[in-house]
């Protein structure tokens, strides 16, 4: 299990336990945590899961050219932290993530 | 208590089907539809639910195929092979592989990067619009907008594009499901526009092999790093649906979205104060008037759903204008309200698997087009009454005229 926590953009805070082989993205649609959408289910298709990686007790998947090109499609400013939170797949590595969410997804 | 069918082609379901669509989501959610051997998903858990469970099937087209008598087989049977094949209407693992070739494809067009063409290609699409003072919205704008975009994306000289919607259209009887009475002889339309369709993607294609460019069709002929690549048959296959599925739909959002502004002028006031709401007000368009109306799948695995036994072998309905105006889901879902938060998220583009590969395509267009239109065609409005389409799966109009004060509009 990793601990996620996903600030909201208007600061509130939920967190989900989130089971190795599960992804930010997935565990934010099956909990009802709002601001992550993942409209095409984490095929990189959409980047509708825009999320900004604030803290990691642990080591995230590295970013793919595929999800770099799909973030050029975020609705919210791209920073340096901003991940697509499908690729975000928890490991019993990882024992916590922060996540911030962004103004939009759409 | 059940609800009693009614005609979701008939005339007045076609002008508006909400009434009956609420009448379904409160009392009966999930309804058989003996004229349409479907049952009606109408809640949006249903329908969310139903895109992403295996025992409801895309692969619609093979079964359907397979059990057709000898005489139909014969007549209508050849446009359903060349669909047989097409990405939406396949299931894992068939679609898995189909899809990463699509997808991997797609992103490799970097759309983001076509925006500033995109724009100028709006430009010329108006200038030609007010010069000719037509008023035909659908043939000089909401047509070829789309159609020149996905021609320039799989490869296609941009001028070009005007076959693409030539073809398309025709195509639409079938893939959207017209009905047999409204057009009897549907399937052969459609199959003579596929087959020309056809013969001009080969020849692409054969230029592209020969000498590949930076353009979808010579992505989709590159192998993946696993040397994984489609066959000649599936890669003609793939490009129909995309220059089909690319453009049509996106055609069909243009539209909707005057219909709707022409019901609520204030929203056209508030986008011309402040153009940064066009995002929402795309979304809600999306949400309340999608181009897709039902998304059709098949009962693979006989199962019960809301008390019913679905059968294998009966057709499912995903209602996506029920679902998207779920009272249970949506606060105040009958309104049109572009201040409306972004989630619950509509789901006009489909979720899961099979979740439209062209969404942030369509969503780019229309964010570049409309602001556009708007600002160049002063107190635009729609003339005339507003017809859609007798079609099951899409909401699109038959025609869409305009006017706008033509002293005033910019050059």
């Amino acid at each position: 299990m990793s601990r996620v926590e996903y600030v909201a953009a208007d600061g509130t805070e939920t967190t989900v336990d989130v089971p190795a082989g599960t992804s930010i993205m997935q565990a934010a649609v099956s909990n009802g945590v709002r601001g992550i959408i993942g409209e095409c289910g984490g095929q990189l298709m959409c980047a509708t899961c825009h999320v900004y990686v604030e803290a990691v007790d642990g080591r995230l998947p590295e970013q793919t050219q595929d999800e770099r090109d799909m973030l050029d499609l975020a609705a919210s400013p791209v920073e340096d932290c901003s991940r697509l939170s499908c690729q975000l797949t928890m490991d019993d590595s990882i024992a916590r993530a922060r996540v911030r969410l962004p103004e939009a997804q759409v | 208590m059940l609800v009693e069918s009614q005609d979701i082609l008939s005339p007045e379901l076609i002008e508006d089907s909400h009434e009956y669509w609420a009448e379904l989501r409160a009392h009966d959610p999930v309804h058989w539809d003996a004229a349409q051997r479907a049952w009606l998903l109408t809640r949006y858990e249903d329908v969310v639910a139903g895109f992403t469970d295996a025992r409801l099937s895309s692969n619609r087209i093979r079964p359907l195929l397979a059990a057709l008598p000898p005489a139909r087989r014969e007549r209508i049977g050849p446009m359903l092979e060349v669909m047989g094949d097409w990405l939406s209407v396949t299931d894992a693992p068939a679609h898995t592989r189909l899809r990463k070739l699509a997808n991997s494809a797609f992103r490799g067009q970097q759309i983001t990067h076509m925006a500033d063409w995109m724009s100028e290609l709006v430009d010329e699409l108006l200038d030609d619009f007010i010069a000719s003072g037509s008023t035909d919205f659908v043939e000089a704008l909401a047509g070829p907008l789309p159609a020149t975009v996905v021609a320039r994306m799989m490869g296609a000289p941009a001028s070009d594009g005007d076959l693409f919607r030539k073809w398309s259209d025709e195509l639409a009887l079938v893939a959207f499901s017209a009905g047999d009475a409204a057009t009897p002889d549907r399937h052969a339309r459609a199959l003579a526009s596929v087959e020309e369709m056809q013969d001009y993607l080969r020849h692409l294609i054969a230029q592209r092999r020969e000498k590949p460019r930076d353009d979808m069709i010579s992505a989709l002929l590159t192998p993946t790093t696993d040397g994984d690549v489609l066959t000649e048959a599936e890669l003609l296959s793939m490009c129909t649906l995309i220059l089909f599925a690319g453009h049509e739909t996106t055609t069909n959002l243009l539209c909707n979205f005057l219909v709707v502004l022409e019901r609520e002028p204030h929203v056209r006031e508030q986008l011309l104060t402040d153009p940064s709401l066009i995002n929402r007000a795309i979304e809600e368009v999306l949400r309340y008037e999608a181009p897709i109306r039902i998304v059709v799948r098949w009962v693979a695995e006989t199962h019960e759903r809301g008390g019913k036994t679905m059968q294998a072998g009966d057709r499912a309905y995903l209602v996506l204008h029920s679902a998207n105006r779920d009272e249970n889901v949506f606060e105040d879902a009958e309104n049109f309200d572009i201040q409306r938060p972004a989630q619950p998220s509509h789901i006009a583009f489909g979720r899961g698997a099979h979740a439209c590969l062209g969404a942030q395509l369509a969503r780019i267009e229309a964010r570049i087009a409309l602001p556009r239109i708007l600002e160049r065609l002063p107190g635009l409005r729609v003339s005339g009454v507003v017809r859609w389409k007798p079609l099951v799966a899409a909401r699109a109009v038959t025609a869409l005229h305009v006017e706008y004060d033509s002293r005033k509009a910019s050059s």
